[in-house]
């Protein structure tokens, strides 16, 4: 396009012609705001149905509906004018017929006064209801008299001209636009009256539900009071267990013998405490001293007069139970001074007990299943030292025999056997520093 | 501001002062409203005067665990830290024990264990009767050897771990 900038568009055309790219699709560029080409042709007299029929007219030419076209073409033209032409008396005759309407409930109130459907039980609405229909009439009737004088001059001059126009536009009318031909209906079927109906039940309903509404308000309020009535006496309540300040008398004065009494037994039996604990120390430190200082065989006189506190009996463990540690901490003894929670029966439990997975018997498993942590991920397949043990005992020097055993005892560390560390004197002379 | 000690106070054995109370008890003391409302800017004077209004001791009560006055003075003390000579002062007056025992708490918590031991040890003689208020908020008997006593050779007493010292 940007070639051919300044060249008009026929001539484009001609020379696509002459070139031979006739019945290509030129897509041509989008101005917003500017009418596109195929509008400006058409003429903008307003009839937009004329204009889009002529422009049809002109895209697809019609041969075949001439003479259809020729019958129908009066009719055409004619909505169209009639359109331009009758357009307030048509929104008139919309007013007309709605206010119609309106007269009809007039007439349907005038046979409910007269009592043959009398559902109402208010006496009031009633008769609000009648005074409005009585107003309602006499304005009415006000306007006709108004009108009526209006009327009748205008009638006398244009009557004749009214009256053809309007019988030529009623014509028009019937002939223009399709119209629903007017079907008595009778009372019990007109949706008027249901319509009314309906509405004043709709106003009953919320009548009825603001009042249901502050009923329930009322009830909810005196709930919220009940409720706070009985926090402020819980609250009074625990202020009043918190415990009176007088319930426990603190004046020294009263009985200062008793007082006396009461203080010196308290000392002595603190001075006794620990006087006690003082002495239970000496007395350790000096029997550690006296064993440490034993030789073997008297410190076995010693033990044997002196077991150490029978040790629980030990329980010989299964094959291959778990071992389970008790935990290092809140170990402290129930008679321990210093220590305010004495230790639960829990720790005096037997901790060498089997559970679980320890109460079966593992010695029937085939050997495959004799191991720890069988099937998990983290099982193990080496059971202990002796079992993997891979030493040949054929071998001369491996198998057990005296010739061995002379080896042995003649090797270095294998002579004597094991003796009790003795301790080093800086140790034990740090204590008594 | 309010719960921060002061900057120029030294750490006790190794800590913030106020750590010497477990977390929980001291959140307990800072939204309580006798801290929020008496212990705002006290100094070493006016503690004194609230010392003195004291009329019983003891740790946290109740089922929320609420903070006697006690505690949070005995906080306030932690976060002002006062002189020693201050401390000595209220052990060594005679006439309002629960100053006397005030004081004697905050050096049991905050003193070393000579002074510990020197200055604890003369109240064993004071058999006076003192109100403590046990955890379900009802009133006790206890007399001021008594609870000298438990500071000294106890590791707990008034829901504060006591630091160790020497028996």
């Amino acid at each position: 396009m940007s070639v051919t900038a300044g060249v008009s568009d026929a001539i484009i055309a001609i020379r696509d012609k002459l070139r031979g790219k006739i019945g290509q699709t030129k897509v041509k560029r989008y101005w917003p705001g500017k009418a596109p080409e195929w509008a400006d042709d058409a003429d903008e007299d307003g009839d937009i149905q004329m204009a889009r029929a002529v422009a049809l007219d002109k895209a697809f030419p019609s041969h075949e509906d001439l003479d259809i076209g020729k019958r129908d073409d009066p009719r055409l033209r004619r909505l169209a004018e009639s359109r331009i032409d009758n357009r307030e008396e048509i929104r008139a005759d919309h007013r007309r017929i709605r206010q119609a309407e309106i007269v009809s409930t007039i007439e349907e109130e005038n046979r409910r006064q007269e009592g043959l459907d009398f559902e109402e039980e208010d006496e009031d609405a009633l008769e609000e209801r009648r005074r409005r229909i009585r107003e309602k009439l006499l304005q009415r009737q006000q306007e006709e008299a108004v009108l009526l004088p209006e009327e009748e001059e205008e009638e006398v001059e244009e009557e004749e001209e009214e009256e053809s126009e309007y019988e030529t536009d009623s014509e028009e009318e019937q002939t223009g636009m399709a119209m629903v031909k007017p079907v008595f209906v009778p009372k019990s079927e007109r949706d008027t009256v249901a319509e009314r109906e309906r509405l004043e039940a709709e106003e009953r309903a919320l009548k009825e539900k603001v009042k249901r509404r502050l009923e329930e308000r009322k009830v909810e309020t005196k709930q919220i009071v009940i409720e706070k009535i009985r926090e402020d006496e819980e609250i009074q309540k625990n202020l009043e267990l918190e415990g009176n300040i007088a319930d426990v008398d603190t004046d020294d004065e009263l009985n200062e013998a008793e007082e006396y009494e009461a203080w010196k037994a308290r000392e002595i039996a603190r001075i006794k405490r620990d006087r006690e604990a003082r002495e239970a120390m000496l007395k350790e430190k000096e029997e550690v001293e006296k064993v440490r200082n034993m030789t073997e065989e008297e410190r076995r006189e010693w033990e044997r007069k002196n077991p150490k506190p029978a040790q629980s009996s030990k329980q010989k463990w299964r094959f291959m139970q778990k071992y389970y540690h008790k935990g290092a901490f809140f170990q402290s003894d129930a008679d321990d001074l210093a220590a305010t929670v004495g230790s639960d029966n829990i720790f005096h439990r037997d901790f060498s007990a089997p559970t679980g997975e320890d109460k079966m018997d593992k010695t029937i498993l085939p050997k495959v299943m004799q191991v720890k942590h069988f099937g998990r991920s983290g099982r193990t397949k080496w059971t202990h030292l002796v079992n993997e043990d891979t030493t040949d005992w054929n071998n001369p020097w491996t198998y057990n025999d005296p010739l061995r055993a002379k080896y042995n005892a003649k090797m270095a560390g294998m002579n004597a056997p094991i003796a009790k560390p003795k301790g080093s004197k800086k140790l034990k002379d740090w204590e008594s520093r | 501001m309010a719960n921060r000690t002061d900057p120029a106070a030294k750490s006790i054995r190794g800590t913030n002062p106020q750590n010497l109370v477990e977390k929980i008890l001291r959140s307990k003391i800072y939204q309580h409203t006798y801290w929020k409302e008496q212990c705002f800017g006290l100094t070493a004077e006016t503690l004194v005067d609230k010392a003195m209004e004291l009329d019983h001791l003891g740790g946290t009560f109740g089922g929320n665990r609420k903070p006697t006055p006690f505690m949070c003075l005995v906080m306030k003390m932690l976060q002002i830290q006062p002189e020693k000579d201050i401390v000595v002062e209220f052990i060594k007056n005679e006439d309002y024990k629960y100053v006397r025992v005030l004081g004697a708490f905050y050096l049991r918590l905050t003193g070393i264990d000579s002074d510990v031991y020197r200055y604890l040890e003369p109240l064993y003689n004071d058999y006076r009767k003192l109100r403590r208020k046990s955890t379900d908020g009802q009133f006790t008997l206890a007399h001021v050897d008594e609870v000298i006593d438990e500071l000294l050779t106890k590791d707990y007493s008034c829901d504060i771990a006591l630091p160790r010292i020497k028996k």
